[in-house]
């Protein structure tokens, strides 16, 4: 796990999570450049989908280990949580 | 029956109503406070303003089921069935008996107040552009909407998804009723952007919806966002969306990914629309100035259950703390007894997480190295009930401690969240900063940032009781309305727009105070989740006129416009904005 890629919030959640296979997490991945195809088939490999040509946030519902992974990835340039927003 | 007394339309409705029934006053319940419940026994009653001499004594017509609703008085409101105008005829301190009109209870105080032309002078309705609201769903039978709901991805509901996100199922046509607005809010906000509808008309009442039911992540939110563009962009359309929603957990910037992907995804007929959010009046936001080698506090109070405004024991509670990249903070938690948790400060080695188990209070307290967007340094510190006593954080004045390792700026900014929902835990020392209460994704930069005006704080529920909010003031910025700048200096919220109280579409499968609620299709709401989709419907409008707007133009279009009522200076002000849209030259 690269935790200078991890934010603050990402990381509290991480340390708790009982089963690092399950995918629980909800997590927004931001890239380095836009993906190439062997960085988007890996992503597409993770269940994660591409909307547009120049994409470079991702989103996803992830296990701690696929978090662990991305998070290695030189072109992965971080990763951070979904938070709950609230109706104004 | 003194007819001499009684205005001519309230004679006019009554005789109908004793030639023919409640059918007879269908052509006049439109134009008069007349409440008619067709499935309830109840006979058609009547809002009336009664002119008297000031002193009259009127208590007695309660007997025969009168209300006047003020002792004395010359100008009186009252309350009756149809039926005894007759006996309040006959008093003789009573010289005139008129009916009240609805234009108190309109959505159209909203609009005049902003000078939006009524429909039969505007050629602009918002046909062809589409508004999606990502929001609570919406109330698909509901007959402001119909015939213009294209899609729903409800989120919620098992299913395949869509292209953007394989969760949720994609409704439309006769399926739309599958999904349902069990909250209501989103179809409230729903109906001030274009709700079709004779009583209470939306802004833009010809646009069309695509509508998103989410749980409100923000990676759900996201995906919402890209759907409803690609939706669309499928249909050569111009499209507008409406986020009245708020948090607090990111650095207030606008440098969050949903803030990020906002700006991203909008351009030439894709705008997003999102509310300042309401906690103008919560102390949620501290500011402190650290030295080098010095120690400061922040003072914070959580409350005890029996002093929560909703009684409810806070569990957890959560500072988000965010200080300039070029310096270095150590931070600590004390509770209210002293017990203090070592000082941390940036790990970047490993996990960056310790927990302190204080007898007060479980800490947990993260300190990453600078962030990967905007540079800066994030303080996350969790604070749970403790161990010995888990039904609640120990209640009474905690603190942050803030020690300067190494400062070049050495400004601190730290908001409060917990698990109420009323913002409990607030800040209580002169480091309590009443600005930079925008968050995510109002402080998004592209998008439009709205701001609540109050145009009315009186309305009428459908028992015909007048129910006042005393807590906000008339023709004013909305106490509630959160405050700007956000953190980097950037101008939000951008314009103000009505927001409280407003009388929008009500959501069948939504369960409802009966104060707010008005008549069988529509209640009162307030917030700046109001103000908001009044925005978008005007974009609405303003993409019609012209399709490749792009939300710096359709800011400057707002802007120039706008004011401050009675303020003389123009320009940014952090409450405001910009100031009152104004709508002439639309």
């Amino acid at each position: 796990m690269d935790y200078s890629k991890i934010d603050a919030v990402l990381a509290a959640k991480l340390a708790d999570v009982q089963d690092q296979d399950q995918k629980c997490l909800i997590v927004l991945i931001k890239t380095v450049q836009v993906p190439n195809a062997t960085e988007t088939a890996f992503l597409e490999s993770l269940g994660i989908k591409k909307n547009v040509q120049n994409q470079q946030l991702f989103t996803a519902t992830l296990s701690a280990n696929n978090i662990a992974d991305l998070s290695e990835k030189p072109w992965v340039k971080y990763i951070k949580p979904s938070h709950e927003l609230y109706l104004t | 029956m003194k007819y001499d007394k009684i205005a001519p339309g309230l004679t006019n409705a009554l005789e109908d109503y004793k030639r023919e029934g409640v059918r007879g006053l269908l052509s006049h319940e439109r134009r008069m406070g007349l409440i008619v419940t067709e499935d309830t026994p109840k006979p058609p009653r009547v809002i009336v303003l009664i002119d008297c001499d000031e002193t009259a004594q009127l208590d007695h017509l309660a007997a025969h089921g009168i209300r006047v609703n003020q002792p004395k008085g010359q100008i009186r409101t009252g309350f009756l069935p149809l039926e005894k105008l007759d006996i309040l005829s006959e008093e003789a301190a009573i010289r005139r008996i008129i009916p009240s009109h609805p234009l108190m209870l309109r959505m159209d105080v909203g609009r005049s107040k902003v000078h939006l032309p009524p429909p039969s002078q505007s050629p602009w309705t918002g046909k062809n552009v589409i508004i999606g609201i990502i929001d609570t769903g919406i109330d698909p039978k509901h007959p402001a909407f119909e015939g213009r709901i294209l899609r729903i991805w409800d989120q919620i509901i098992s299913g395949p998804g869509v292209a953007e996100g394989d969760y949720g199922i994609e409704l439309t046509g006769p399926l739309l009723e599958v999904s349902r607005d069990t909250n209501g809010h989103g179809t409230h906000v729903a109906g001030i952007a274009s709700g079709n509808d004779e009583k209470y008309l939306g802004i833009a009442p010809e646009a069309e919806f695509v509508i998103v039911k989410s749980d409100l992540q923000t990676g759900h939110i996201i995906d919402g966002l890209y759907y409803i563009f690609r939706v669309a962009e499928e249909l050569g359309r111009p499209a507008v969306i409406n986020l009245s929603l708020g948090g607090h957990a990111d650095p207030h910037d606008g440098s969050d990914p949903l803030s990020i992907a906002i700006d991203t995804l909008s351009g030439k007929g894709r705008i997003v629309c999102c509310a300042a959010g309401n906690e103008g009046n919560d102390n949620i936001h501290a500011q402190a100035t650290v030295s080098e080698g010095e120690t400061c506090t922040v003072r914070f109070h959580v409350p005890s259950s029996m002093h929560s405004p909703l009684h409810e024991p806070i569990r957890t509670m959560v500072l988000n703390g965010w200080y300039s990249g070029t310096d270095q903070v150590e931070v600590a938690i004390q509770s209210p007894q002293g017990f203090t948790t070592p000082f941390q400060g940036p790990i970047t080695n490993g996990l960056p997480r310790r927990e302190y188990d204080l007898p007060e209070g479980f800490i947990r307290i993260v300190t990453p190295g600078p962030d990967l967007e905007n540079g800066d340094h994030n303080i996350w510190i969790e604070i749970y009930s403790p161990s010995n006593a888990p039904e609640s954080i120990t209640s009474g004045n905690w603190h942050l401690l803030l020690r300067g390792l190494s400062i070049q700026n050495g400004r601190v900014d730290i908001w409060t969240l917990d698990d109420s929902y009323s913002d409990d835990v607030i800040f209580t020392d002169s480091n309590m900063q009443d600005s930079m209460k925008i968050g995510s994704p109002g402080a998004a930069h592209r998008a439009i940032t709205v701001a609540s005006y109050t145009t009315k704080v009186q309305w009428t529920d459908s028992s015909g009781e007048i129910r006042r909010a005393f807590a906000e003031n008339l023709d004013q910025i909305s106490s509630f309305s959160s405050e700007g700048p956000l953190r980097n200096g950037v101008e939000k919220p951008d314009v103000a727009a009505p927001g409280a109280y407003i009388i929008s579409a009500l959501s069948k499968d939504s369960s409802i105070n009966p104060a707010f609620k008005v008549d069988d299709h529509h209640r009162v709401m307030a917030g700046t989740s109001m103000a908001t989709p009044f925005i978008s419907g005007v974009i609405a409008l303003l993409l019609e006129k012209d399709s490749t707007m792009d939300p710096e133009e359709v800011k400057a279009w707002l802007k120039k416009d706008s004011s401050i009522p009675g303020y003389r200076s123009e320009g940014f002000h952090p409450k405001w904005g910009y100031g009152l849209i104004d709508l002439n030259n639309l």
